[in-house]
């Protein structure tokens, strides 16, 4: 019953945030677009959407608490490669609540969602399915080149639980190429914040770490196979303790 | 040209060198792809890695498609082996 009167709650809140000040915002957005230059719109679609997201990200406090800890706040910010595990179709929403700006790397299916899909076109991010393996190496070094990071998920699709599946090396080798530091982010409690497949949301603790970038001085002379995987299993090692740290809240 | 026994360990040597994957995990019936996580980019890597140890041109092979268990790699590096001694018709 409590989580039935949470959903509807939660229902009624974000469609009011989406009637009121997100589709307005959008909307002012697309009509100032004949007036901005393209690279600017991008920037400012991008601004918007991390300001949509942190609203979404708070409306279901306290049911639903984020904690995000940066273990090495020291990284100067700028062209790298971030790459987080991925649970749920909420993990994408948790960018917002980080410090940088980044450009994310998506899968067809989130044109899909009403507005969201618009808003990740415009705000210039990669659709993974829509470009050749080369182009989109070609994009994301475009996207290094300016000085922004770059957001990928290289599990490739929503594990659905704790476990992490294998990795795609495409980030890793993007990295390698533009001799850019790599960034693991690691995510844990989304995997029931909703449950894949469902709109359910459960209250609960999402915990989002940032972990110290692996520079290309660490990592030349490694295989972006041995990278990705030394990666993965740094990251393994993270979430294991935070899931830990979960079952504790 | 190398023995049936050089290949398999010049094949794992690569394996172990350039891909880390632990000798234990290479027997005949692992998959590249399932039991080691290779991905399509990373074969690509693997390919040029055994040009390289065996001195032979196989990029553009169709038969790479095929590849999945390290018996299968095995088995094509030897026939891609055979096929280069083996003298044209003049």
């Amino acid at each position: 019953m409590m989580h039935l009167l949470f959903n509807a709650w939660l229902l009624l809140i974000t469609s009011l945030a989406f009637l009121f000040l997100i589709l307005p915002g959008s909307c002012l957005l697309a009509a100032c677009s004949p007036l901005i230059p393209k690279a600017r719109y991008a920037d400012l679609t991008r601004r918007a959407v991390k300001v949509f997201g942190r609203l979404i990200l708070a409306l279901p406090y306290p049911f639903i608490r984020i904690k995000y800890r940066d273990r090495f706040p020291a990284y100067a910010k700028g062209a790298c490669v971030f790459v987080c595990n991925h649970r749920s179709s909420s993990d994408a929403f948790l960018m917002a609540r980080l410090s940088f700006d980044g450009i994310q790397v998506f899968k067809r299916w989130v044109l899909r969602i009403p507005l969201l899909g618009f808003m990740a076109q415009r705000a210039g991010y990669l659709c993974v399915t829509d470009l050749s393996p080369e182009d989109l190496m070609e994009q994301a070094l475009s996207v290094l080149r300016k000085g922004q990071a770059i957001v990928f998920f290289p599990e490739g699709t929503r594990s659905g639980d704790r476990q992490m599946n294998v990795f795609y090396s495409a980030a890793f080798r993007l990295a390698m190429q533009a001799q850019t530091p790599i960034v693991p982010l690691c995510i844990a409690g989304t995997e029931r914040i909703p449950r894949r497949g469902s709109l359910w949301m459960e209250p609960g603790v999402i915990l989002l770490h940032k972990l110290k970038e692996w520079t290309p001085e660490q990592y030349n002379g490694w295989s972006a196979f041995a990278l990705k995987n030394r990666i993965r299993d740094a990251m393994s090692a993270e979430l294991a303790v935070m899931d830990k740290e979960l079952e504790s809240c | 040209m190398f023995t049936e026994a050089e290949i398999v360990q010049r094949t794992n040597k690569v394996l172990v060198e350039y891909f880390e994957i632990e000798q234990e995990r290479l027997v005949p019936t692992a998959h590249i792809f399932q039991d080691f996580g290779l991905d399509s980019l990373d074969t690509v890597d693997l390919i040029v890695a055994l040009q390289k140890e065996f001195d032979v041109t196989i990029r553009d092979d169709e038969r790479i498609r095929q590849l999945g268990t390290l018996q299968s790699i095995y088995s094509f590096i030897a026939a891609v082996q055979q096929e280069m001694n083996t003298p044209t018709a003049p």
